[in-house]
């Protein structure tokens, strides 16, 4: 009959014993889409520059190029429960790739925006 | 009295030497074999590409003027558990995970004039591993390895 009051004993114990945390990061600025629908095809690579500012990558395709721009959020979550340690990580960016022609000039534009989508959950939800 | 010291005993012990361990990692958006089932190789350029799956995670030089365009995502769950044996002077401990949360991805190639030629899905890294740069814009060996998707195809 000890058993019940050792069991609320340990549960009591447990909770005392837990902790949680929650933690977001950013990295750059939120891509605004409305900036690079702007761009015309045929632009030239100095004016998108001047546009958007410099890039986070550039890539050298033979003897084209493109550039990334990109936006990355991160929402993590936390519980500690006693024995079980519970971890969720969501990470979502805005990105942009910008491809030129040999002339520097603008040729295709590809945009996803999801950074807004990050959120705080636990792996069972 | 000794019982409620022993199960605090219990519980400080247990604490310190094992850990269960239940985490999810998750980045970016799945890409459905829906979204790139109009995208034909032979039929699809990289605008069609790009309008259809959005900016690439990356993008890479490929021979022959070509490129690869990868858009990658991960969905990982890692159930594990950690033990900790204190052993006078030394200290053991075992970890046992048993999900790999490696990234999942469909990677296109394009030729010089930005035509498809080339879809495959699986592994971001093996399907880089796999295929050096020279063999990636081959649409023919691409074409003969099972492993190779089309929409459609999978």
């Amino acid at each position: 009959m000890q058993s019940i009051p050792h069991l609320f004993g340990a549960l009591g114990l447990s909770l005392l014993a837990s902790g949680c945390f929650a933690s977001r990061a950013q990295i750059n600025t939120p891509l605004e889409l409305a900036r690079f629908e702007a761009l015309e095809l045929g632009t030239p690579a100095r004016d998108v520059l001047a546009a958007l500012g410099a890039p986070v990558e550039v890539v050298q395709l033979g003897t084209r190029s493109a550039y990334l721009y990109e936006h990355t959020a991160q929402k993590k979550a936390g519980l500690f429960l006693f024995l079980l340690n519970m971890l969720n990580e969501d990470t979502n960016t805005d990105r942009a790739w910008l491809f030129f022609d040999e002339a520097d000039r603008l040729t295709h534009v590809g945009t996803t925006l999801d950074a807004d989508e990050v959120e705080y959950s636990l792996p069972f939800e | 009295m000794k019982p409620r010291l022993g199960l605090l005993a219990l519980l400080a012990v247990t604490t310190s030497c094992v850990q269960l361990r239940w985490a999810r990692v998750e980045s970016a958006t799945p890409i459905t074999q829906e979204r790139y089932a109009g995208l034909a190789p032979g039929h699809a350029n990289l605008g069609d590409a790009l309008e259809a799956l959005g900016a690439p995670t990356l993008v890479r030089e490929l021979p022959a003027d070509g490129i690869a365009c990868a858009w990658a995502w991960q969905r990982g769950r890692t159930l594990g558990v950690t033990v900790s044996l204190p052993v006078t002077d030394v200290s053991v401990s075992l970890d046992y995970d048993d999900v790999s949360d490696a990234l999942d991805s469909v990677v296109m190639f394009f030729d010089g004039d930005r035509e498809l030629t080339v879809i495959e899905r699986g592994k971001l890294s093996s399907l880089l591993a796999r295929r050096p740069p020279s063999a990636l814009i081959l649409p023919t060996a691409a074409r003969a390895d099972p492993d190779v998707s089309r929409p459609g195809g999978e």
